[in-house]
């Protein structure tokens, strides 16, 4: 099945990358995260159709079919 | 001793300049910068003095660390009581006017009273005077003042901090420029500057900054910058910017937009990073052209940036505006773009353009305008009262306009001027502006960060979100559990923190404990965590004990009905409000304050706020 990934990194010239990826049907949270191969450090919040998933949650959250998924980096504004 | 230990005192009506000892009692308490400025004018002028009166008083300052070769330390503020809002005003800056300042010899300027007629003042290390600006640069804008100060004076190397039309007209939000696009911008300092007639400073500095302990400083600071350097945070910030908090806000549903009417932008893509970045087809380059530094600074988020010579804006102005320019920050971006609905970079890069050439805070520029198209929107403002432009959201020629009628204080930029507050009570409506004690919110919708809203709420001079947000909080779930402690603590380590001279870019790379280090070693005295977390807290009782005797009560930490009321439509708030309710009686009794936001007595001693 197909989701909708968003990772927004902060490092060098890539701000954030979007695009439609195939996952497996029981894919978690979790799952996604490492195959996304992230540092630990970008995957601080996650964000699966607008909602927050928490750390504790994630590798109990499964994907379906058309999710939006995005990532990003503990980030302070200025 | 970091400190230089001297202020200029500037008397402008009778036109001296005046060298006197700086109170080093009050530098040992209130530290520097921010602090020290605010103890100073909280002493030295009633807090209900009318802003643009000549007896409120402008002052800047430097930090004790400004000018020693620290890292990032560079940063000096403007402390008034603000035009905008009529709280106390610190506007903070980078550049090398700071660093200049500081290195000639000064810990702070005074400036008091009013000059009958324009002047400028220039200080090369203790030779201060002031000089007749009518004639020669009243009138000019800011480039053009730096270009004819440097050539009048024979010296490429003079940094100058000083007003455009903006701030000599009576745009309640003028900023004050420096160094062409670094700006103590917020709250009016730069109202405040041209009410005093005041054109601009110019200094010129090679004395030198003396430190306590040398060789432990050089080492501290080696320490502090190779900590810093080696920061994910800090390449991030040299290669992208603030922008990088566009994506992020766009994702979380925090964006400002069509005057926080929405908090997700369907044309953000337009107007982040990634456009900042993309070739254009015009001239073969992208928006952004590098990044730059300030003062000893080793991160260098600056950007600067060219316009497209194809776009509309650039139309018979000749190149003026095509050569590299300040570019688009994170806020500037929010205000000119999401938040007037406009998603055309070339057009938000123009409109900041001008906010630095005139003089104008791009925050409260952007969002005044946005509470303008939304009167437009609906019917209360007109094409009669604009004189025919259509100001409506999303329209790039309508920013454009707005910047440059506003900029150089014309027709319907008159009422521009006036900024949201006062703009929407003229006009029938004042809850349509997003506003706190009078000033605009910054790019951050409080529904989404329920942080954010308290702060917000709480800073002291009125809507900021650098005065100390709950940025981790913020961005892992929507609830108003865990902010106050989260917001208070954040705020004296600020209150604290842009007292130094050290920019904030640098804060979290450093540490806390290399942070104490480097004041330690630079200051006489012990400076450690106990004694900069009790200081921190008594800047920040200090400037609410100044809000309070200027007239502010609790009713004035609020926020517009839209944030309390309105629930956001996307996003993790969407169906949300702030619950600001839920979060202020908490903070109130952490600060130590009465369930009015009044500090106890018991609070006072604590902290020896009498």
């Amino acid at each position: 099945m197909n989701i909708n990934v968003r990772i927004i990194s902060m490092h060098g010239d890539v701000n954030s990358s979007t695009g439609e990826r195939e996952i497996s049907g029981t894919t978690s949270v979790t799952d996604l995260l490492f195959e996304l191969n992230l540092p630990p450090e970008d995957t601080y919040a996650v964000l699966l159709n607008d909602m927050p998933v928490s750390i504790e949650d994630r590798s109990s959250t499964l994907l379906s079919e058309g999710d939006n998924f995005t990532v990003f980096p503990p980030i302070k504004g200025g | 001793m970091a400190w230089q230990g001297k202020i200029l005192r500037v008397d402008l009506a009778q036109g001296t300049c005046v060298s006197e000892p700086l109170n080093m009692d009050w530098a040992a308490k209130f530290v520097g910068q921010r602090g020290l400025a605010s103890k100073y004018l909280m002493e030295e002028i009633d807090p209900k003095v009318d802003p643009l009166s000549p007896d409120n008083k402008l002052i800047f300052a430097t930090g004790p660390l400004t000018g020693t070769g620290a890292s990032t330390g560079g940063r000096w503020s403007v402390v008034t009581k603000g035009a905008l809002t009529g709280a106390i005003a610190c506007s903070n800056s980078g550049g090398f006017f700071g660093g200049e300042l500081k290195i000639a010899g000064w810990d702070m300027i005074i400036f008091e009273g009013r000059s009958p007629k324009p002047v400028y003042l220039s200080i090369q290390n203790d030779q201060a005077e002031l000089l007749d600006a009518e004639d020669f640069i009243w009138g000019k804008t800011v480039w053009e003042t730096e270009d004819l100060v440097r050539q009048r004076h024979l010296d490429n190397e003079i940094k100058l901090a000083s007003i455009g039309a903006a701030g000599e007209d009576g745009v309640m939000y003028a900023a004050i420029v420096n160094d062409r696009d670094r700006a103590a911008g917020r709250s009016g300092v730069g109202t405040v500057m041209g009410s005093k007639n005041l054109k601009t400073v110019a200094v010129r500095g090679t004395a030198g900054v003396a430190v306590d302990d040398p060789k432990r400083f050089l080492a501290a600071i080696s320490t502090a910058s190779d900590r810093l350097n080696a920061t994910a945070d800090r390449d991030r910030r040299a290669a992208i910017g603030t922008m990088a908090m566009m994506d992020v806000n766009q994702a979380w549903g925090s964006l400002p937009t069509r005057n926080c009417q929405d908090v997700q932008f369907e044309g953000e893509e337009n107007i982040n990073v990634a456009a900042m970045k993309k070739i254009r087809a015009s001239d073969g380059k992208a928006n952004l052209m590098r990044n730059k530094a300030c003062f000893a600074c080793s991160i260098g988020c600056a950007r600067v940036s060219t316009m497209d010579p194809s776009h509309f804006s650039m139309k018979g102005k000749d190149d003026k505006y095509t050569k590299p320019e300040g570019g688009l920050e994170y806020e500037s971006a929010f205000a000119l773009g999401p938040m007037c609905g406009v998603d055309d970079i070339e057009a938000a890069t123009y409109a900041s353009i001008l906010c630095n050439e005139h003089s104008m805070d791009p925050i409260s520029f952007g969002a005044t305008l946005s509470a303008a198209m939304e009167l437009f929107e609906i019917g209360a403002i007109t094409t009669e009262d604009t004189g025919g432009m259509v100001l409506e959201f999303g329209s790039a020629e309508a920013l454009c306009w707005a910047a440059e009628v506003t900029g150089t204080v014309q027709g319907f930029g008159r009422e521009l001027g006036l900024g949201s507050k006062r703009l929407c009570e003229k006009y029938g409506h004042p809850e349509l502006s997003m506003t706190v004690k009078g000033q605009e919110f910054a790019g951050y919708d409080p529904r989404a960060m329920q942080g954010m809203g308290l702060l917000y709420a709480t800073s002291n001079r009125g809507a900021c979100h650098l005065r100390g947000a709950a940025w981790t909080e913020d961005y892992t779930d929507v609830s108003p559990k865990g902010r106050a402690p989260a917001v208070k603590t954040a705020q004296d380590g600020m209150a604290f923190y842009d007292s130094t001279g050290l920019c904030m870019f640098a804060r979290g790379g450093f540490g806390d404990d290399l942070v104490a280090e480097q004041m330690d070693a630079a200051l006489p005295g012990v400076w450690d965590a106990e004694r900069i977390k009790i200081t921190g807290e008594r800047i920040w009782n200090l400037e609410r004990q100044f809000n309070l005797a200027a007239g502010f009560t609790v009713a004035d930490d609020t926020l517009p009905e839209r944030s309390l009321k309105e629930p956001a439509k996307t996003g993790v708030a969407a169906g949300k409000v702030n619950e600001l309710d839920k979060m202020l009686p908490e903070y109130y009794e952490l600060r130590g304050w009465t369930a009015d936001g009044v500090p106890t007595s018991g609070t006072l001693n604590r902290l020896g706020l009498e």
